[in-house]
């Protein structure tokens, strides 16, 4: 049996750690298994692609032109593998940010996991990787522990810390119990924040867009009195926008100085 | 127009095409501000080249060509060369300038062609992954160096030092940083008005950061720039003293 999995989501996301981690993975129940991502300008604001298949057979060629299994996790990444779909391709998508009317033209089986939405619950919205690498996990039949060891293996550095560690364990375990949704599907209400916030007071006036915020923190590092933190706030590069105490804040303007993005203003009124 | 943005910026192109916290938004940022405040963005012509500083081919709305493998300076003096009233600017990343293209500067420096040249060095190839590049310092841990860089590939070269030697006195040479924009807006400045009016070479290399490939957060990353300028001396290397005509 071969299966051709094609994964696809914003550049940063972690589309090629969840790929990776299934590649590792299928050897339990597969012979053979074969990632490679597709190669461009890859980068946070473009979409990420990530080829996998995983067979009894010998692999060949480690890509493919139809997918039997598309995950997409941004809707921007689907124009991008328009092409490796038809009408055997089984699609899942993430529910908590995607419409299900965006897929009404393939004709092929689509079904979802509000991934987001789940990993938020748990409280760390950058894990929902790993809920989404449980799910493909369960529908390809790899062993779960397997999977898990798979993930240690290769996030060993970035779980050190055991609160992370328990919230990654929390997020594998639900992805795996999670009942796919067929035909009711969660509501699309996680969507990234790309108003301005405009926050006054004491005298001062604070714009940040996150339509423009890529998340660096350099902003929050130059504070000289840490008037900025990280908020839990998604922009629109899957990251998380700064938030500012104007109370604390003495407008230096050392924050609109070295935004490269030119995403944030303090201003005395 | 957005009003934090520098007015010579492409309003389509934002946000801008490079990783979060990329040094090279800095540098052309701060290069925008000095355009808009020397009202020459009609008559620039900005030639980028390959690496990370081709993804600024639609930052600005000038007039941008790009070449590949350092070979934007030979382009920007032909360019000057056709047009002598305008303002050429050659915009390379490290890799392609002192690697592959280091003959292509120094003999520019040579002949004292009048262009203005600004290196981002950032101590590694970025767009590739990473890889150890002639300005990595020994010890530093790359992609291609994962014990770090070995003595007897030789320490960072000081291109700056280098084209300052060469004998040109009428260079304008310096090293700016990203970790102050104001001294490198007045660095950029001097080495536009040694082109346009000394008629001179000009070449400035601008210490920057790369999140994405070192693998450091904010704060890191401005630490390990501070630890780079221990190494490499920021300021002006050798300026002209004399007006000419």
């Amino acid at each position: 049996m071969t299966k051709k999995i094609l994964f696809v989501g914003e550049g940063g996301q972690g589309i090629q750690t969840i790929a990776k981690t299934i590649a590792h993975a299928a050897d339990s129940h597969y012979q053979h298994s074969s990632y490679i991502p597709s190669f461009g300008v890859e980068q946070r604001g473009t979409p990420s692609i990530a080829f996998v298949i995983v067979s009894d057979e010998e692999i060949h060629y480690p890509r493919f032109e139809t997918a039997d299994i598309l995950v997409i996790l941004q809707p921007r990444g689907l124009n991008v593998v328009e092409q490796y779909i038809d009408k055997s391709t089984q699609i899942i998508f993430d529910s908590s940010i995607m419409e299900p009317s965006l897929f009404a033209k393939y004709r092929s089986d689509i079904s979802a996991i509000p991934a987001t939405a789940i990993a938020h619950h748990i409280g760390n919205p950058r894990v929902f990787n790993v809920v989404v690498t449980a799910v493909v996990a369960r529908m390809i039949e790899i062993d779960r522990i397997e999977t898990w060891k798979a993930i240690v293996l290769l996030l060993g550095s970035k779980l050190k810390d055991n609160s992370l560690l328990k919230q990654n364990e929390d997020a594998y375990h639900s992805g795996w119990q999670f009942e796919l949704e067929k035909s009711k599907f969660s509501p699309a209400d996680f969507q990234p924040e790309t108003r301005n916030i405009i926050k006054k007071g004491y005298g001062k006036k604070a714009i940040i867009m996150p339509a423009k915020c890529k998340g660096c923190n350099i902003c929050i590092s130059k504070c000289p009195v840490r008037a900025l933190s990280s908020s839990t706030t998604l922009n629109a590069f899957s990251t998380f926008i700064p938030e500012i105490d104007l109370e604390k804040c003495v407008a230096c303007g050392n924050c609109t100085q070295f935004c490269p993005d030119n995403a944030i203003s303090v201003t005395k009124e | 127009m957005d009003k934090l943005e520098p007015r010579c910026r492409k309003e389509a192109a934002i946000p801008h095409l490079f990783c979060p916290g990329c040094g090279h938004a800095l540098v052309l940022k701060t290069l925008g501000r000095v355009i808009d405040d020397m009202k020459i963005a009609r008559q620039t012509a900005f030639g980028i080249d390959i690496g990370c500083s081709l993804l600024a081919w639609n930052f600005f709305d000038i007039n941008t060509i790009q070449t590949h493998h350092g070979r934007t300076a030979p382009v920007m003096v032909g360019y000057k060369m056709a047009e002598p009233k305008s303002v050429a600017l050659a915009y390379v990343g490290d890799g392609a300038a002192y690697a592959i293209g280091l003959q292509s500067i120094i003999h520019t420096a040579l002949r004292n062609e009048p262009i203005t040249m600004i290196v981002v060095n950032n101590e590694n190839y970025a767009m590739t992954g990473g890889q150890m590049s002639p300005e990595t310092e020994t010890g530093v841990i790359t992609q291609t160096s994962p014990r770090g860089k070995d003595m007897n590939l030789g320490a960072g070269l000081k291109s700056p030092e280098l084209i300052s030697s060469l004998g040109n006195e009428k260079a304008f040479i310096a090293r700016g940083s990203v970790a102050n924009l104001v001294e490198l807006n007045k660095l950029i400045k001097k080495a536009i008005e040694n082109q346009t009016k000394n008629n001179s070479f000009s070449f400035l290399e601008v210490l920057s950061i790369c999140p994405t490939n070192w693998r450091t957060n904010a704060k890191d990353s401005f630490s390990r720039l501070e630890s780079m300028s221990k190494y490499y001396k920021t300021g002006i290397i050798s300026e002209t003293t004399k007006e000419v005509n």
